[in-house]
Protein backbone atom coordinates (compact mmCIF):
# COMPACT_ATOMS: atom_id res chain seq x y z
CA UNK A 1 0.00 0.00 0.00
CA UNK A 2 1.15 3.15 -0.84
CA UNK A 3 0.91 6.24 1.35
CA UNK A 4 0.75 9.71 1.70
CA UNK A 5 4.63 11.06 2.65
CA UNK A 6 5.16 14.85 3.39
CA UNK A 7 8.63 15.75 2.43
CA UNK A 8 9.71 18.28 4.55
CA UNK A 9 11.81 21.18 2.48
CA UNK A 10 12.98 24.91 3.23
CA UNK A 11 13.45 25.75 -0.19
CA UNK A 12 13.96 29.63 -1.12
CA UNK A 13 11.37 29.46 -4.05
CA UNK A 14 13.36 32.07 -6.39
CA UNK A 15 16.63 29.62 -6.08
CA UNK A 16 17.53 30.05 -9.74
CA UNK A 17 17.70 33.91 -9.92
CA UNK A 18 19.35 33.80 -6.48
CA UNK A 19 22.49 31.58 -8.48
CA UNK A 20 22.62 34.50 -10.88
CA UNK A 21 22.41 36.61 -8.67
CA UNK A 22 25.54 35.63 -6.83
CA UNK A 23 27.22 34.78 -9.93
CA UNK A 24 26.67 37.77 -11.50
CA UNK A 25 27.96 39.51 -7.70
CA UNK A 26 31.62 37.20 -8.57
CA UNK A 27 31.53 38.87 -12.17
CA UNK A 28 31.41 42.72 -10.76
CA UNK A 29 33.84 41.81 -8.13
CA UNK A 30 37.02 40.52 -10.52
CA UNK A 31 36.21 43.58 -12.85
CA UNK A 32 35.78 45.96 -10.16
CA UNK A 33 32.47 47.34 -10.98
CA UNK A 34 29.69 48.34 -9.29
CA UNK A 35 26.12 47.54 -10.50
CA UNK A 36 23.17 49.83 -9.20
CA UNK A 37 19.76 48.95 -9.45
CA UNK A 38 17.23 51.76 -9.84
CA UNK A 39 13.65 51.32 -8.75
CA UNK A 40 10.25 53.39 -8.97
CA UNK A 41 7.14 54.00 -10.15
CA UNK A 42 6.25 54.85 -14.21
CA UNK A 43 7.16 58.33 -14.28
CA UNK A 44 9.13 58.67 -10.99
CA UNK A 45 11.69 59.94 -12.97
CA UNK A 46 14.25 57.12 -13.15
CA UNK A 47 15.72 58.43 -16.80
CA UNK A 48 15.51 61.51 -15.60
CA UNK A 49 17.73 60.85 -12.76
CA UNK A 50 20.46 58.95 -15.13
CA UNK A 51 21.06 61.87 -17.44
CA UNK A 52 20.95 64.45 -14.16
CA UNK A 53 23.69 61.93 -13.13
CA UNK A 54 25.34 61.22 -16.31
CA UNK A 55 25.50 65.00 -16.72
CA UNK A 56 26.99 65.81 -13.66
CA UNK A 57 29.90 62.37 -13.60
CA UNK A 58 33.25 63.75 -13.99
CA UNK A 59 34.21 60.85 -15.63
CA UNK A 60 31.71 59.68 -18.27
CA UNK A 61 33.83 56.81 -19.48
CA UNK A 62 33.43 55.04 -16.41
CA UNK A 63 29.06 54.56 -16.94
CA UNK A 64 27.11 52.46 -18.45
CA UNK A 65 23.55 52.26 -18.22
CA UNK A 66 21.20 48.81 -18.62
CA UNK A 67 17.49 49.52 -19.74
CA UNK A 68 14.59 47.75 -19.11
CA UNK A 69 11.34 48.87 -20.35
CA UNK A 70 8.62 46.76 -21.88
CA UNK A 71 8.70 48.01 -24.84
CA UNK A 72 10.92 50.29 -27.02
CA UNK A 73 13.80 51.83 -27.51
CA UNK A 74 12.99 55.60 -26.40
CA UNK A 75 15.29 55.69 -22.86
CA UNK A 76 18.54 53.93 -24.32
CA UNK A 77 18.39 56.38 -26.92
CA UNK A 78 18.45 59.23 -24.20
CA UNK A 79 21.44 57.63 -22.52
CA UNK A 80 23.04 57.20 -25.63
CA UNK A 81 22.87 60.87 -26.53
CA UNK A 82 24.37 62.24 -23.47
CA UNK A 83 27.34 60.30 -24.08
CA UNK A 84 26.94 56.92 -22.13
CA UNK A 85 26.98 53.24 -23.46
CA UNK A 86 23.29 52.05 -23.05
CA UNK A 87 21.86 48.60 -23.46
CA UNK A 88 18.29 48.00 -23.73
CA UNK A 89 16.30 45.01 -22.53
CA UNK A 90 12.70 44.70 -23.44
CA UNK A 91 10.73 41.99 -21.39
CA UNK A 92 7.78 42.05 -23.94
CA UNK A 93 5.70 42.35 -21.07
CA UNK A 94 7.56 41.07 -17.77
CA UNK A 95 6.80 43.55 -14.98
CA UNK A 96 10.60 43.12 -13.65
CA UNK A 97 13.78 42.38 -14.83
CA UNK A 98 15.78 39.18 -13.32
CA UNK A 99 19.52 38.30 -12.60
CA UNK A 100 19.46 35.91 -15.83
CA UNK A 101 18.87 38.65 -18.59
CA UNK A 102 21.11 41.35 -16.39
CA UNK A 103 23.92 38.42 -16.52
CA UNK A 104 23.41 38.54 -20.90
CA UNK A 105 23.57 41.89 -20.32
CA UNK A 106 26.72 42.30 -18.90
CA UNK A 107 28.31 39.83 -20.89
CA UNK A 108 27.62 41.72 -23.67
CA UNK A 109 28.65 44.76 -22.53
CA UNK A 110 32.49 45.73 -23.64
CA UNK A 111 35.28 45.29 -21.72
CA UNK A 112 36.28 48.50 -21.29
CA UNK A 113 36.86 51.10 -18.06
CA UNK A 114 33.23 50.53 -17.12
CA UNK A 115 33.06 51.53 -13.34
CA UNK A 116 29.58 52.02 -12.69
CA UNK A 117 26.97 50.38 -14.47
CA UNK A 118 23.16 51.32 -14.10
CA UNK A 119 20.38 49.20 -14.15
CA UNK A 120 17.10 51.14 -14.75
CA UNK A 121 14.56 48.58 -13.84
CA UNK A 122 11.18 48.15 -15.11
CA UNK A 123 8.50 50.93 -14.22
CA UNK A 124 6.58 49.10 -10.70
CA UNK A 125 6.91 49.12 -6.90
CA UNK A 126 6.05 45.54 -7.02
CA UNK A 127 7.76 43.18 -8.99
CA UNK A 128 11.73 44.40 -9.36
CA UNK A 129 11.80 44.70 -5.00
CA UNK A 130 11.56 40.58 -5.25
CA UNK A 131 14.20 39.86 -7.54
CA UNK A 132 17.79 40.21 -6.68
CA UNK A 133 19.96 40.71 -9.87
CA UNK A 134 23.09 40.84 -8.01
CA UNK A 135 23.41 44.56 -7.82
CA UNK A 136 25.65 46.32 -4.98
CA UNK A 137 23.01 49.26 -4.24
CA UNK A 138 19.11 49.10 -4.71
CA UNK A 139 18.02 52.57 -5.26
CA UNK A 140 14.56 53.73 -4.85
CA UNK A 141 13.54 56.46 -6.37
CA UNK A 142 9.45 58.17 -5.34
CA UNK A 143 8.46 61.38 -6.56
CA UNK A 144 6.54 63.95 -4.59
CA UNK A 145 3.15 63.56 -6.62
CA UNK A 146 2.92 60.35 -5.77
CA UNK A 147 2.21 60.85 -2.44
CA UNK A 148 4.23 60.10 1.28
CA UNK A 149 1.77 56.92 1.52
CA UNK A 150 3.28 54.68 -0.94
CA UNK A 151 5.29 52.92 1.48
CA UNK A 152 2.19 51.72 3.13
CA UNK A 153 0.94 50.15 -0.24
CA UNK A 154 4.47 49.09 -1.27
CA UNK A 155 6.05 48.02 1.94
CA UNK A 156 8.65 45.63 0.41
CA UNK A 157 10.32 47.95 -2.00
CA UNK A 158 11.11 50.39 1.21
CA UNK A 159 12.64 47.55 3.00
CA UNK A 160 14.80 46.20 0.44
CA UNK A 161 16.55 49.47 -0.56
CA UNK A 162 19.82 50.98 0.63
CA UNK A 163 18.94 54.37 -0.61
CA UNK A 164 15.26 56.54 -1.56
CA UNK A 165 16.18 59.28 -3.48
CA UNK A 166 12.44 61.18 -3.01
CA UNK A 167 12.10 63.15 -6.33
CA UNK A 168 10.18 66.03 -7.98
CA UNK A 169 11.29 68.22 -4.55
CA UNK A 170 10.43 70.90 -6.52
CA UNK A 171 6.77 69.90 -6.36
CA UNK A 172 6.87 69.93 -2.81
CA UNK A 173 4.89 73.49 -2.14
CA UNK A 174 1.71 72.31 -4.48
CA UNK A 175 1.62 68.90 -2.96
CA UNK A 176 -0.16 67.30 0.67
CA UNK A 177 3.73 65.31 0.68
CA UNK A 178 5.17 65.16 4.65
CA UNK A 179 8.86 64.35 4.03
CA UNK A 180 9.06 63.81 8.09
CA UNK A 181 5.93 61.30 8.01
CA UNK A 182 7.70 59.71 5.22
CA UNK A 183 10.97 59.38 6.46
CA UNK A 184 9.41 58.18 10.31
CA UNK A 185 7.49 55.51 8.50
CA UNK A 186 10.34 54.25 6.62
CA UNK A 187 12.75 53.95 9.34
CA UNK A 188 10.35 50.99 10.82
CA UNK A 189 10.65 49.21 8.10
CA UNK A 190 14.22 49.97 7.19
CA UNK A 191 16.29 51.92 9.83
CA UNK A 192 19.31 52.05 7.53
CA UNK A 193 17.85 53.20 4.43
CA UNK A 194 19.97 56.04 3.47
CA UNK A 195 17.49 59.18 2.15
CA UNK A 196 18.17 61.82 -0.42
CA UNK A 197 15.89 64.87 -1.43
CA UNK A 198 16.25 65.78 -4.74
CA UNK A 199 15.18 67.51 -8.25
CA UNK A 200 16.43 65.71 -11.11
CA UNK A 201 14.68 68.65 -12.88
CA UNK A 202 15.95 71.61 -11.16
CA UNK A 203 19.51 69.52 -10.20
CA UNK A 204 18.53 70.22 -6.59
CA UNK A 205 20.21 67.90 -4.39
CA UNK A 206 22.07 65.86 -7.41
CA UNK A 207 25.17 66.97 -6.04
CA UNK A 208 25.14 64.93 -2.31
CA UNK A 209 23.95 62.10 -5.01
CA UNK A 210 26.64 62.13 -6.66
CA UNK A 211 29.17 62.74 -3.97
CA UNK A 212 27.70 59.34 -2.36
CA UNK A 213 27.92 57.43 -5.32
CA UNK A 214 31.76 58.57 -5.79
CA UNK A 215 32.52 57.95 -2.06
CA UNK A 216 31.29 54.95 -2.15
CA UNK A 217 32.66 54.32 -5.47
CA UNK A 218 36.50 55.17 -3.75
CA UNK A 219 36.00 53.68 -0.43
CA UNK A 220 34.41 50.36 -1.79
CA UNK A 221 32.12 50.83 0.59
CA UNK A 222 29.08 49.83 -1.04
CA UNK A 223 28.45 46.00 -0.14
CA UNK B 1 2.04 40.35 -10.36
CA UNK B 2 4.65 38.11 -11.41
CA UNK B 3 2.85 35.31 -9.93
CA UNK B 4 3.26 33.42 -12.84
CA UNK B 5 6.96 33.60 -12.73
CA UNK B 6 7.47 32.53 -9.33
CA UNK B 7 4.77 29.77 -10.08
CA UNK B 8 6.64 28.29 -12.69
CA UNK B 9 10.11 28.55 -10.48
CA UNK B 10 8.08 26.97 -7.80
CA UNK B 11 6.63 23.72 -10.09
CA UNK B 12 10.93 23.45 -11.49
CA UNK B 13 11.38 23.17 -7.66
CA UNK B 14 8.82 20.77 -7.16
CA UNK B 15 9.06 18.58 -9.64
CA UNK B 16 12.95 18.08 -8.94
CA UNK B 17 12.19 16.83 -5.12
CA UNK B 18 9.34 14.77 -6.90
CA UNK B 19 11.72 13.15 -9.57
CA UNK B 20 14.77 13.08 -6.65
CA UNK B 21 12.18 10.75 -4.29
CA UNK B 22 10.78 9.43 -6.78
CA UNK B 23 7.20 9.69 -5.97
CA UNK B 24 4.26 9.00 -8.69
CA UNK B 25 2.40 12.27 -7.72
CA UNK B 26 2.70 15.77 -5.91
CA UNK B 27 -0.77 16.17 -3.84
CA UNK B 28 0.08 19.16 -2.22
CA UNK B 29 2.66 22.27 -1.96
CA UNK B 30 3.22 23.78 1.23
CA UNK B 31 4.33 27.54 1.52
CA UNK B 32 5.76 30.31 3.61
CA UNK B 33 4.83 33.72 2.00
CA UNK B 34 5.39 36.72 4.06
CA UNK B 35 2.66 39.47 4.55
CA UNK B 36 5.46 41.81 2.49
CA UNK B 37 4.61 40.05 -0.60
CA UNK B 38 3.24 40.94 -3.44
CA UNK B 39 1.53 37.55 -3.80
CA UNK B 40 -2.09 37.04 -4.58
CA UNK B 41 -2.96 33.39 -3.48
CA UNK B 42 -6.11 32.89 -5.73
CA UNK B 43 -3.35 33.90 -8.91
CA UNK B 44 -0.93 31.95 -7.80
CA UNK B 45 -2.99 28.86 -7.61
CA UNK B 46 -4.56 29.57 -11.45
CA UNK B 47 -1.22 30.03 -12.88
CA UNK B 48 -0.15 26.74 -11.29
CA UNK B 49 -3.01 24.85 -11.71
CA UNK B 50 -2.00 26.29 -15.61
CA UNK B 51 1.48 25.46 -15.11
CA UNK B 52 1.27 22.21 -13.68
CA UNK B 53 -0.71 20.50 -16.39
CA UNK B 54 0.61 17.09 -17.45
CA UNK B 55 3.08 17.06 -14.70
CA UNK B 56 3.55 14.67 -11.43
CA UNK B 57 2.20 17.82 -9.80
CA UNK B 58 -1.33 18.16 -11.59
CA UNK B 59 -3.86 18.83 -9.01
CA UNK B 60 -1.61 19.42 -6.24
CA UNK B 61 -3.13 21.81 -3.67
CA UNK B 62 -0.85 25.06 -2.63
CA UNK B 63 -1.42 25.16 0.84
CA UNK B 64 -0.12 28.81 1.78
CA UNK B 65 1.05 29.47 5.11
CA UNK B 66 0.98 33.65 5.28
CA UNK B 67 3.70 34.82 8.06
CA UNK B 68 2.56 38.33 9.23
CA UNK B 69 4.90 41.18 9.65
CA UNK B 70 6.63 41.52 12.71
CA UNK B 71 9.31 44.23 13.97
CA UNK B 72 11.94 43.02 16.71
CA UNK B 73 13.05 46.01 19.26
CA UNK B 74 16.71 46.05 20.86
CA UNK B 75 15.26 45.07 24.21
CA UNK B 76 14.47 41.51 22.37
CA UNK B 77 10.76 41.62 22.21
CA UNK B 78 9.02 41.32 18.76
CA UNK B 79 5.86 43.14 17.96
CA UNK B 80 3.19 42.54 14.96
CA UNK B 81 2.87 45.48 12.53
CA UNK B 82 0.23 46.19 10.29
CA UNK B 83 0.81 47.73 7.05
CA UNK B 84 -1.41 50.54 6.97
CA UNK B 85 -0.17 51.53 10.53
CA UNK B 86 3.75 51.84 10.35
CA UNK B 87 4.05 55.12 11.82
CA UNK B 88 1.77 54.08 15.09
CA UNK B 89 4.43 50.66 15.74
CA UNK B 90 5.40 50.93 19.79
CA UNK B 91 7.46 47.95 21.18
CA UNK B 92 5.01 45.74 22.93
CA UNK B 93 8.29 45.23 25.58
CA UNK B 94 9.66 48.46 26.55
CA UNK B 95 7.27 50.91 24.75
CA UNK B 96 10.11 51.77 22.52
CA UNK B 97 9.91 53.22 19.09
CA UNK B 98 13.66 53.91 17.98
CA UNK B 99 15.97 50.92 16.00
CA UNK B 100 12.79 48.68 15.46
CA UNK B 101 14.18 46.07 12.74
CA UNK B 102 11.64 43.61 10.62
CA UNK B 103 11.59 40.61 12.01
CA UNK B 104 8.79 39.18 9.59
CA UNK B 105 7.08 39.23 6.47
CA UNK B 106 9.45 38.79 3.71
CA UNK B 107 9.26 34.93 3.65
CA UNK B 108 8.97 32.96 0.17
CA UNK B 109 9.79 29.80 0.74
CA UNK B 110 9.32 25.50 -0.45
CA UNK B 111 8.12 23.85 3.31
CA UNK B 112 6.73 20.87 2.60
CA UNK B 113 5.42 18.61 -0.08
CA UNK B 114 2.82 16.08 0.33
CA UNK B 115 3.48 13.17 -1.86
CA UNK B 116 2.11 10.00 -2.87
CA UNK B 117 4.02 6.86 -3.39
CA UNK B 118 7.38 7.88 -1.87
CA UNK B 119 9.29 4.63 -1.58
CA UNK B 120 10.05 3.68 2.42
CA UNK B 121 12.92 2.50 3.96
CA UNK B 122 11.73 -1.11 3.42
CA UNK B 123 11.49 -0.27 -0.42
CA UNK B 124 8.93 -0.82 -2.82
CA UNK B 125 5.82 1.33 -1.23
CA UNK B 126 4.25 1.80 -3.93
CA UNK B 127 0.76 1.56 -5.37
CA UNK B 128 0.02 -1.57 -7.64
Amino acid sequence: MAEITLIDLKQEIIADNEQSANQIREFLQQRKIKLINIMGSPGCGKTSLLLQTIANWPRPEELAVIEGDIDSLVDSEKIQAAGVLALQINTGGACHLDAEVIQKALEALPDTALKLIFVENIGNLVCPAEFDIGENLKVMLLSVPEGDDKILKYPLMFTIADVLLINKIDYLPEQDFSIERLRERAKILNPNLQIFEISSKTGQGIAKWIQYLEDNLSQTRIK
Amino acid sequence: MHELVVTKQLLKQVLKYAADNQVDQVLAIHLQIGALRGIVDEWMERYFAYASRGSLAEGAVLKIQRVPGSVVCPCGVITPIELGHLDEVVCLGCGGQQNLRLWSGQEFILTGIEVWGKEDEHGGNYPD
